[in-house]
C-alpha cells in the first residue's frame, strides 16, 4: 500500500535569479526502496512567458528522474512532477529542482518533495493528467490503471487567490500578490482501475490554475506461496509417479 | 483544434444544460470547455457575483460503454474577474484525456440563475 514516509521534507518556497525559479529542500533522510516525488510550482514575472522544466537533482547516492508531467497556463503559472526510486536508505541527502523561463520569474511559488513507500518498484505506466483552469472549484482527475493505486497531484493559482482547500489531504499556502497553491492526496488507496478525482477549492474567485495528477502503483502483491505443509518437490515426486 | 457551440451567446434561465455525448478524433490530446465571463466590453455577460455556473463533464474510451469523470465538477462566480490586473474573459477548463480510439465526451452546464452567456467546448 503506498504511504507517504515522515521523511518526507516540508515545503519549501521557489526563488528567482535570472531566468531560473529554484526549490531546493532542506535535508531529509528516505528509507530503502522507496520513490522521491518532487512537485514543482512556477511563477513567471509577467504572462505568456514558457518554461522549461530541469531535470532535479539531489545530493548523495545519485538518481535517475523520470518527468511524471508538466503543465504551464498560457496567462502564467506552472506545475511539474518528477519522480525517482531510491532503492537503498540515505541521510540527510537534499533535493533541489528548477524551471528556466523565457523571461524572468518571481519565485514565492512552491515545491515539494515526498517520499513515499510501499510503492511498485516500478512505476511505468502509471497514468497522469494535467488539466489548466479558471474554475473556483476543482476536481482535477486522472484514469489510473491499476487496483491499490495512490493518487496525488500539486496545483499552482497564478492570481493568488488565497490558500486553497480540500477534502482530501493538502498542504496548501498563499503568498500575496505573488501565488497560492498546494500539494493534495487521496487519503486511501483508490478501489479498482478507473477515474480518480482530487478535490481543490482555490480560496477565491478568478484563479489560474495548473494542475498535475498521478497515480503512484502499489507494490506488486507477493508472488504464489502455497498454504504451509505443502512440500513442493514432494508433490511433484508423486505426481511423476501416478 | 474544433470549437463546438454549446450555449451560443444568449440569456438562459436556471436549467441544466446538456453536451450530448460527441466522438473525439483519435488525435486529438486535449479539450477545453469555456463560458464567457463578464468583461467591460460587455457588462451584460454573468455579471452577478452571486450566480454560478457547474461544469459536469465525463469521457469515455470504450465509444459510450462506460464513461469516466472529467475534471468534474468545476464551477465559479459570475462578475468581472482580473488576473493581476488583467480582466479574465473566460471561465474555463483544459486539460488532457485519456490516450485511446473510440473516445467520447459528453456533459452538462449549469446555471444557478438566470445568466447571459456563450459555452463552447473546443478539441486540441
Amino acid at each position: 500500500m503506498p504511504t507517504r514516509d515522515g521523511s518526507s521534507p516540508a515545503r519549501v518556497a521557489t526563488t528567482a535569479a535570472g531566468a531560473v525559479e529554484t526549490g531546493t529542500t532542506a535535508s531529509f533522510s528516505p528509507p530503502a526502496d522507496s520513490w522521491l516525488l518532487v512537485h514543482m510550482l512556477g511563477n513567471p514575472s509577467t504572462a505568456g512567458q514558457t518554461p522549461t522544466f530541469n531535470t532535479p537533482t539531489s545530493t548523495g547516492t545519485a538518481l535517475s528522474w523520470t518527468k511524471i508531467a508538466s503543465v504551464n497556463n498560457a496567462s502564467g503559472g506552472a506545475a511539474t512532477v518528477w519522480r525517482a526510486y531510491n532503492s537503498a536508505s540515505q541521510t540527510g541527502i537534499t533535493c533541489s529542482c528548477t524551471i528556466t523561463w523565457s523571461g524572468t520569474p518571481n519565485g514565492q511559488a512552491a515545491m515539494w518533495v515526498d517520499v513515499w513507500t510501499g510503492c511498485n518498484t516500478t512505476q511505468t505506466g502509471a497514468a497522469s493528467a494535467t488539466s489548466t483552469t479558471t474554475t473556483q472549484t476543482n476536481n482535477p482527475s486522472v484514469t489510473t490503471t491499476a487496483s491499490g493505486s495512490r493518487v496525488a497531484m500539486c496545483g499552482v493559482d497564478w492570481n493568488a487567490t488565497g490558500a486553497p482547500t480540500s477534502s482530501d489531504t493538502i498542504d496548501a499556502y498563499h503568498t500575496a500578490g505573488q501565488t497560492s497553491g498546494g500539494r493534495a492526496y487521496k487519503a486511501s488507496d483508490s478501489g479498482g482501475a478507473g477515474s480518480v478525482s482530487v478535490n481543490f477549492v482555490d480560496g477565491g474567485s478568478g484563479p489560474i490554475n495548473s494542475f498535475v495528477i498521478y497515480e503512484i502503483l502499489a507494490a506488486a502483491a507477493a508472488g504464489g506461496i502455497l498454504p504451509p505443509g505443502i512440500n513442493v518437490n514432494a508433490s511433484v515426486g508423486r505426481a511423476a509417479n501416478f | 483544434m474544433t470549437t463546438i457551440t454549446v450555449l451560443p451567446v444568449s440569456t438562459y434561465p436556471a436549467n441544466v444544460y446538456t453536451l450530448s455525448s460527441t466522438a473525439i478524433a483519435d488525435s486529438v490530446t486535449s479539450l477545453q470547455i469555456a463560458v464567457k465571463r463578464c468583461t467591460t466590453v460587455d457588462l451584460t455577460i454573468w455579471p452577478s457575483t452571486s450566480s454560478t455556473i457547474t461544469f459536469d463533464m465525463q469521457t469515455s474510451i470504450d465509444g459510450g460503454s462506460t464513461w469516466q469523470s472529467w475534471n468534474s465538477p468545476a464551477s465559479g462566480v459570475g462578475g468581472i474577474q482580473l488576473a493581476r490586473g488583467v480582466e479574465i474573459p473566460e471561465m474555463y477548463v483544459q486539460g488532457t484525456i485519456p490516450a485511446g480510439t473510440s473516445r467520447r465526451i459528453r456533459g452538462t452546464v449549469t446555471l444557478s440563475a438566470a445568466i447571459k452567456t456563450g459555452a463552447t467546448v473546443t478539441v486540441l
